[in-house]
């Protein structure tokens, strides 16, 4: 489904291929929101795509770019499994010659070739990296800011276990933020802290659209803080702290059936009080103009 | 202004301790104190804010074990943001409520994941 606000004939097209968190999650119960893991792919007016994050959905994402692409750029927020299970099935890694550039995380110790060496390898992979066909740069990357074409990428750590980006994409004067895996209300005995100490608050000012995790019910996160995830109260919270224009409720918990995931999205929304905010569940394949 | 997520999850951690914990950024402010250490200092962070250097060294001065007032380069902030190297000092304190303490502070800089300095922590030991 397309749908959005750009009727300048400028702007984002942002597709989701994946809105899963933690592990694919296909099934009659999961058709309306999806069961693929985190893929996001953002393309300006001229067509020059940006892909964030490798999930079981960049599958799709890879076989729907253009057959003459002459680079791909993939931006990793962080290299938990349900982030990069799909690495192995992007289809650019196999065309011969094409720059396949990839941006993610290092840790401390480890760049992020090497990590990503752990599971592009036997046991876990018959291929290596360095056996792919294509040539695959990988940029260690943690807070800043650079250009991939006309796209201004910023990129910063947010509250997640292990060393986890998100990311600001700005293009044609419109903001895109992914913060699919964050949890900034950790530590906080009440709500959230003041915007000055909170996690992810620059990439998400003023966003045009923020993708945010959403993937636990209150009575979940009290079971399981320090995971990492946020609620969907959460994140309207943390989307009205930043000021963005519009919401998307994201990495919907593996467990979540299409009618669970709206009702607590739902009732999330009808906590925003100022009347300012849009939001919805990110669904699979839907295509959103910004 | 956005902190560092560094210096984001050593305030939340600070704030949860009953051991006293201050927070310095890489200018040597004092951007939090927890609750516990604000016993020490004599008053309450909510009260007094973040306090760049001079700010701080005014509001609670720390002389050495002689009775001398430590000066600003020569604080064990200083000398660990300056050297990356952890600082262990005993000091008294005057504090904001005009009670002299003697504690033990052990300063230690916050590296990143780039190894990039952040800030520092000082942990607080009532002697």
């Amino acid at each position: 489904m397309s749908r959005g606000w750009n009727t300048d004939g400028k702007g984002l097209s942002v597709t989701l291929f994946g809105t899963r968190g933690s592990l694919p999650a296909p099934g009659p119960d999961t058709t309306r929101f999806g069961g693929n893991t985190s893929c996001v792919m953002v393309k300006n007016s001229a067509g020059q795509a940006l892909i964030l994050d490798a999930g079981s959905g960049i599958r799709i994402a890879g076989m729907r770019l253009p057959k003459d692409v002459k680079r791909v750029d993939l931006l990793l927020t962080h290299l938990h499994m349900d982030h990069i299970q799909g690495l192995g099935f992007f289809a650019p890694l196999y065309t011969p010659g094409l720059d396949v550039h990839l941006w993610g995380p290092p840790s401390t110790t480890r760049t992020l070739r090497s990590r990503l060496n752990r599971y592009l390898s036997p046991p876990l992979f018959p291929v290596r990296i360095r056996e792919l066909p294509s040539r695959v740069h990988c940029h260690d990357v943690t807070q800043g800011q650079w250009e991939i074409g006309d796209f201004k990428v910023s990129s910063s750590l947010v509250a997640h276990p292990d060393p986890t980006l998100g990311y600001r994409l700005e293009s044609e004067g419109r903001v895109v933020t992914y913060l699919p895996d964050h949890e900034p209300q950790l530590g906080c005995r009440t709500g959230l802290p003041t915007t000055e100490w909170l996690s992810g608050h620059k990439l998400a000012e003023g966003a045009d659209l923020l993708i945010h995790d959403a993937q636990y019910t209150e009575d979940e996160y009290l079971a399981r803080v320090g995971w990492g995830h946020c609620t969907p109260t959460l994140a309207v919270r943390f989307a009205e702290l930043v000021r963005a224009r519009r919401l998307l409720f994201f990495h919907h918990d593996p467990s979540r059936s299409d009618a669970e995931v709206q009702r607590i999205c739902a009732e999330a929304t009808r906590t925003h009080k100022q009347g300012m905010l849009v939001t919805e569940p990110a669904a699979e394949m839907d295509e959103i103009k910004v | 202004m956005s902190r560092p997520l560094e210096l984001i999850l050593a305030r939340q951690w600070a704030a949860l301790l009953s051991t006293p914990v201050m927070l310095f950024d890489l200018e040597g402010s004092l951007i939090f104190f927890n609750e516990a250490a604000g016993l020490l200092l004599g008053r309450k962070y909510d009260e007094t804010g973040s306090m760049v250097g001079p700010e701080w060294q005014a509001a609670f001065p720390m002389e050495d074990e002689a009775g001398r007032v430590i000066g600003a380069t020569d604080s064990p902030v200083a000398n660990a943001l300056r050297t990356g190297s952890p600082v262990m000092r005993t000091v008294t304190v005057r504090a904001m409520d005009g009670v002299r303490r003697k504690a033990t502070v052990t300063v230690f800089p916050v590296h990143g994941l780039e190894r990039t300095r952040q800030g520092a922590v000082c942990l607080v030991h009532p002697a």
